[in-house]
């Protein structure tokens, strides 16, 4: 698909047709800005309405002035939908950064885009000084921002569903790196998405209340606090409402409804609608699950027995709570944690560190809330591995052909293998430059290593760096890690190409 | 008499295990604490009672760890730190546990004594009329410049009709 791409300079009408899809994106921004405000009037924090206000409302006028001053009718081509991908996730979380940074919550307008940037691309990690102390209307725009953003997939939606022609909204869908597929029509597809993730959103809700009752908090925060984690769980996010995360319970049962919830939202779209729709056989069978489950079985095993080795957990019960869970919300790239950052950086053995840190990187699966270079990618190129060792042993007549399962039987192609490699490369160079920058901070290798990993693979796990009092360097090293890595890198390669090209030969 | 000296002398060598320490120091070290006796000292900014015990989670200059004390003792507690409200200060001595065996390996302190140093309040969160009022002129302006601009298009699209894709 990109290979046929020639990268041709922007000309004034491709600025124009990016301009005006950004104003859909600023509507919905605006809406979703809106929301808050009903929970600011329930909770009597009417002192924060003036927040939301302005930053809806500056979206609404940003989004008018965009589509009355840019409009067109022209049709929107692949170029447009890779330069719009990029650039709407960066404009989305400017616009939503403003109440944050309005409400007071951060200490710097950096620290609110880097709050906002980490909320839209489903990442968790968080420059909040103080979350115990924070407006829960704000608190709820965080994690609403995770669900709309990651878990819905609001930009991508909002082009497919405000889209002129079923082009276009295929084109949205592609720029994101999205692949289409589990309907014919593209709105439809969108509905199903929706349809999906609300009701994995009330099943989460409802798991977390009922775990939260159980273990003695009062039904009403038993309720708020299990919204904003089944949002933030499903979208694979891992905002949490406790500066503790998950160990401001101390509950093993709102740790397994966090893990129910975080498998279900690093699982393809394709495959809860296949098994939606009766083929509940496809679990099994499918490539992705079996990579992802295998993955998590065999590092949960290596970091526990890592944990046990050194001493550190000496129950079994432990070792689940603290070993498995910490792969599972590493691997689904949620961030929910049950250590504190600091122990992970100086407590855990090094090794284990290093396998969170794969795990982060390799993430979910492809088409789900989840980062990383994905399941899909990993299976493929595992597979192809081995294709290549048969060949190799085998006589130099002999053809191997290869097929994987995924929804489908899919042959396994040079360009499905090209493709995945190309962004598994991507992902490494990225993961590679963080982490020097991180290492020139100060940090040591494998923390940096670690919460590299997690900024790319849109994760969400800290071993302490993460902080208010980062570098400024930093945090935009690690805003633009959680961007290239949630456009899986291709859209960000081609936005620097063409603003490359638009340098050397102008705009025309 | 000198033995009754030296039997306090001893109680005061002893009694300095009970170090005061901060949330920080405690996280930040935690291997040097694992098991032994520490006084701590937060704000309040989450009580859940289990049975006869409860867990306390203090926080503490950015710092936060749950304390797990008797039911009664949380039952004493007043106010919970959040948005709108200062949690108590609570203060005790307890013993620290890097990966508690009875907890599933949560870092957390048992306390052996749990006490309000000092009472919470709520925190006053009036609402800012003036910015209220720039909030609701800007959110008026989006909504007539929308209705304007729509408007306008449609004024244009009667006078030169778009072509049909």
């Amino acid at each position: 698909m990109w290979g046929a791409m020639v990268l041709t300079p922007l000309t004034k009408e491709d600025l124009r047709i990016v301009g005006f899809n950004l104003s859909r994106i600023s509507y919905v921004t605006g809406f979703v800005l809106f929301l808050p405000i009903i929970v600011a009037i329930f909770f009597n924090e009417f002192d924060n309405i003036p927040y939301f206000l302005i930053g809806s409302a500056i979206s609404f006028i940003l989004g008018s002035i965009l589509y009355h001053f840019l409009y067109t009718q022209a049709e929107m081509e692949l170029k447009h939908a890779l330069v719009m991908a990029a650039v709407a996730w960066l404009f989305a979380p400017l616009l939503a950064s403003i109440p944050i940074w309005l409400s007071g919550s951060m200490a710097s307008p950096l620290d609110a885009c880097f709050e906002s940037i980490s909320g839209f691309t489903g990442t968790g990690l968080t420059l909040a000084p103080d979350i115990d102390h924070m407006s829960r209307s704000i608190n709820f725009l965080r994690h609403f921002l995770q669900f709309m953003g990651d878990g819905i997939g609001i930009i991508v939606i909002s082009l497919s569903i405000l889209g002129r022609t079923e082009m276009s909204s295929v084109l949205a869908f592609k720029g994101e790196a999205k692949e289409v597929g589990i309907r014919p029509s593209i709105v439809r597809t969108s509905r199903i998405i929706i349809g999906i993730g609300v009701m994995f959103l009330a099943i989460g809700t409802a798991l977390f209340t009922v775990a939260g009752i159980q273990e003695g908090l009062d039904p009403g925060q038993a309720f708020f606090d299990g919204l904003n984690h089944a949002m933030t769980g499903y979208a694979t996010g891992g905002f949490t409402v406790h500066s503790q995360s998950l160990l401001y319970y101390h509950s093993l049962w709102v740790e397994v409804a966090a893990i129910v919830i975080m498998i279900i939202g690093a699982l393809n779209f394709n495959l809860h609608y296949a098994v939606l729709g009766g083929r509940r056989s496809e679990i099994l069978r499918n490539l992705e699950v079996r990579v992802l489950l295998f993955l998590m079985v065999a590092f949960g095993f290596l970091v526990s027995s890592n944990l046990f080795s050194s001493g550190l957990y000496p129950t079994a019960e432990s070792l689940f709570r603290k070993g498995f869970f910490q792969v599972i919300s590493a691997q689904t790239t949620t961030g929910f944690q049950t250590v504190p950052p600091v122990h992970l950086m100086l407590v855990w053995p090094v090794f284990s560190i290093l396998i969170l840190s794969l795990a982060m990187l390799l993430g979910g699966s492809a088409n789900s809330t989840s980062g990383g270079i994905k399941m899909l990618r990993v299976g493929v190129l595992f597979k192809s591995l081995v294709n290549e060792i048969k060949r190799s042993l085998l006589p130099r007549s002999a053809v191997v052909v290869g097929s994987f399962h995924h929804v489908e039987e899919t042959p396994l192609s040079d360009k499905i293998i090209r493709g995945s490699a190309v962004i598994a490369m991507g992902y490494l160079i990225l993961f590679m430059m963080g982490t020097m920058l991180t290492v020139l901070h100060g940090y040591g290798l494998e923390d940096s290593m670690f919460e590299t990993a997690s900024a790319l693979g849109n994760v969400g796990l800290s071993c302490g760096i993460t902080s208010p009092s980062m570098s400024p360097l930093l945090k935009v090293t690690y805003m633009f890690l959680m961007w290239a890595g949630k456009l899986e890198v291709i859209a960000v390669f081609v936005l620097i190409g063409f603003i490359l090209l638009a340098l050397r030969r102008g705009i025309k | 008499m000198k033995r009754a000296v030296l039997v306090i002398l001893l109680l005061l060598l002893l009694a300095p295990s009970a170090r005061a320490e901060t949330l920080r120091e405690l996280l930040d070290e935690p291997a040097s604490y694992d098991g032994r006796q520490v006084s701590f000292r937060g704000e309040v900014i989450g009580v859940i009672i289990k049975g006869d015990h409860a867990w306390v989670n203090i926080f503490d200059n950015g710092s936060a760890i749950g304390v797990w004390c008797r039911a009664e003792e949380a039952r004493e507690i007043s106010f919970i730190g959040d948005y709108t409200h200062r949690g108590d200060i609570v203060a005790g001595t307890g013993i620290f546990h890097l990966a508690c065996a009875e907890h599933g390996g949560d870092v957390d302190i048992h306390a052996i004594s749990l006490t309000v140093s000092e009472k919470g309040h709520v925190i006053e969160r009036p609402m800012d009329v003036l910015l209220f009022s720039v909030s609701a002129l800007i959110a008026l302006a989006a909504v007539l410049l929308s209705f304007y601009l729509w408007h306008l298009r449609k004024e244009r699209r009667k006078r030169v009709p778009w072509p049909f894709y």
